[in-house]
């Protein structure tokens, strides 16, 4: 596996400057879009939703970041005609920066709905049996945008593995649920309300995975998408 | 294809001499073949031991830092060195299976199976027609003026240029646009019927325009030639050929296909080179 991939040392100065501007800024994004799934594992632990309050306003500036990256990997694209690995790296910045987004819109979404978990104690008895999931996710997301950051293709591989635990517990949730919804039927709409939620934490890991993948073709220049996780490092090696 | 030498990356410039080339340079039906090549100015040695296959019908370019000794090397394939005193080839170098530097082969001959187009577009002073025809004349490939007529004819279409020139066969050559001119050169260096055509930067004094034309030339003229290009432009590289070789210092680092040269280099100074951190 290749674990070195140089992002300056272009003879144009300017040209380092304009790929370090453009992974600064998807940095800066990945913290925002992970302060936003933050709020919600803050709000699902504390029982609280003063949290998630403001997830809205955060949305909106994750949007914007997104179309200014995009922006900027087009210049670089048009102006400095890259190859190789610095092509790599904008091809896989312009994935990954989507998958940030949609990160951020799910994050929104599970924000709106613990906005009102807590109506009640079954509501919030349901919104509990989130939080491993929720945690999990967050996990990964921290470790992925440090796998982009290092441009690692190890971490990265390791995360893909992790994605399956998430998976595996989604289904966990899930299953708790359709109980819930038999033995109660008059609380199936709140039982919904949480397979949302549910369902957005488990989309998260899956953006998690594209980004981590991306990493993996900017490294080491593989396409690795719907390759087994446990036959990518065969794939590499 | 061949795929034969896979080597450590840091081979080719941390032993001096002898080195392997990464990639695939070597291929199963080849049109020319370059083996343990070496080219010398009197004492200082431009080109280490090179070995290189060029296949039929592809277009293969040769890129690299300027003095790195790819002109040099295109330049052996169809002994244009021969006219630099100081010059001295080593090597087996194949045509067919020919050798082309052995003494039974007729130089003239060799540059009409494999022709060369040069960086500057070189009508000579004559008429259009007069540039087109005077390589068939003196070789003979034609019996009479009809022939001829024909022969001109359908080296200036094959080009792109009859249309453009048709009327006026008889005017100076030197009055053509330069993207006409090395058109035109073309057109010279196909009449001769060869398998082969050599081009050292044969774009870099042509505009975007007269450039595209050119490449586009490049692309339908590889259904019948074998083409190897000399460019310093990365682009050109990419959007025309289907190998690429990188040289540095004299030696032949790699030679892969050029969607993966591109997008996924083997060797450190390839990517190196053409992502612009060593020039």
């Amino acid at each position: 596996m290749n674990e070195e991939i140089q992002v300056g040392g272009h003879i144009s100065r300017q040209f380092d400057q304009e790929l370090e501007d453009v992974r600064a800024r998807v940095m800066k994004m990945g913290g925002m879009v992970e302060a936003q799934l933050d709020k919600a594992l803050t709000a699902l632990r504390e029982g609280d939703a003063a949290a998630v309050a403001d997830v809205e306003k955060a949305d909106d500036i994750i949007n914007a970041m997104e179309m200014q990256i995009d922006e900027e990997c087009t210049q670089i694209l048009a102006r400095r005609h890259p190859a190789a690995s610095d092509l790599r790296l904008v091809i896989a910045t312009s994935k990954s920066v989507r998958d940030l987004e949609r990160i951020g819109d799910e994050a929104q979404r599970v924000g709106h709905l613990i906005e009102h978990a807590f109506e009640n104690d079954i509501k919030r008895k349901y919104y509990k049996g989130l939080i491993s999931l929720a945690e999990q996710v967050k996990e990964l997301l921290q470790s992925t945008l440090d796998t982009y950051a290092r441009m690692e293709t190890r971490s990265a591989v390791r995360n893909i593995r992790r994605d399956q635990a998430i998976d595996e517990e989604y289904s966990r949730v899930l299953l708790k649920l359709v109980d819930r919804m038999k033995s109660d039927p008059d609380r199936i709409l709140d039982a919904l309300d949480v397979m949302w939620a549910a369902r957005s934490l488990e989309r998260i890991g899956d953006h998690c995975i594209n980004i981590c993948e991306n990493v993996i073709y900017l490294v080491e220049g593989e396409d690795v998408r719907h390759i087994e996780a446990d036959s990518i490092k065969d794939q590499l090696s | 294809m061949n795929t034969a030498q896979k080597t450590n990356p840091e081979a080719a410039v941390e032993i001096p001499g002898k080195y392997q080339t990464v990639g695939h340079p070597l291929l199963d039906d080849p049109k020319m073949t370059v083996r343990s090549t070496s080219v010398f100015y009197a004492e200082k040695q431009a080109i280490f031991d090179v070995d290189l296959d060029i296949g039929k019908n592809e277009v293969i370019s040769m890129i690299g830092p300027s003095g790195c000794g790819k002109s040099t090397f295109l330049r052996c394939l169809n002994r244009m060195n021969d006219t630099i005193d100081i010059c001295r080839v080593e090597g087996d170098l194949r045509l067919d299976d020919e050798d082309i530097y052995s003494k039974k082969i007729d130089v003239v001959e060799l540059r009409a199976r494999v022709g060369m187009v040069f960086q500057k577009p070189n009508p000579f002073p004559k008429s259009i027609y007069e540039n087109v025809a005077y390589g068939a004349r003196i070789h003979g490939l034609t019996d009479n003026k009809v022939q001829l007529d024909e022969l001109v004819e359908k080296s200036l279409v094959r080009c792109g240029l009859w249309n453009e020139v048709k009327d006026r066969l008889e005017e100076p050559a030197t009055g053509l646009s330069g993207g006409q001119q090395q058109r035109l050169c073309i057109a010279r260096a196909i009449a001769v019927g060869p398998e082969v055509i050599l081009m050292d930067e044969p774009c870099s004094a042509l505009d975007p325009i007269a450039t595209a034309t050119v490449e586009e030339l490049i692309h339908e003229l590889s259904e019948n030639f074998t083409i190897a290009i000399v460019t310093h432009s990365m682009q050109q590289a990419a959007r025309v050929s289907q190998r690429t070789a990188y040289f540095h210092l004299g030696k032949l680092i790699e030679v892969n296909e050029t969607s993966q040269v591109f997008t996924n280099p083997e060797h450190k100074l390839t990517e190196e080179y053409i992502t612009g951190r060593i020039g």
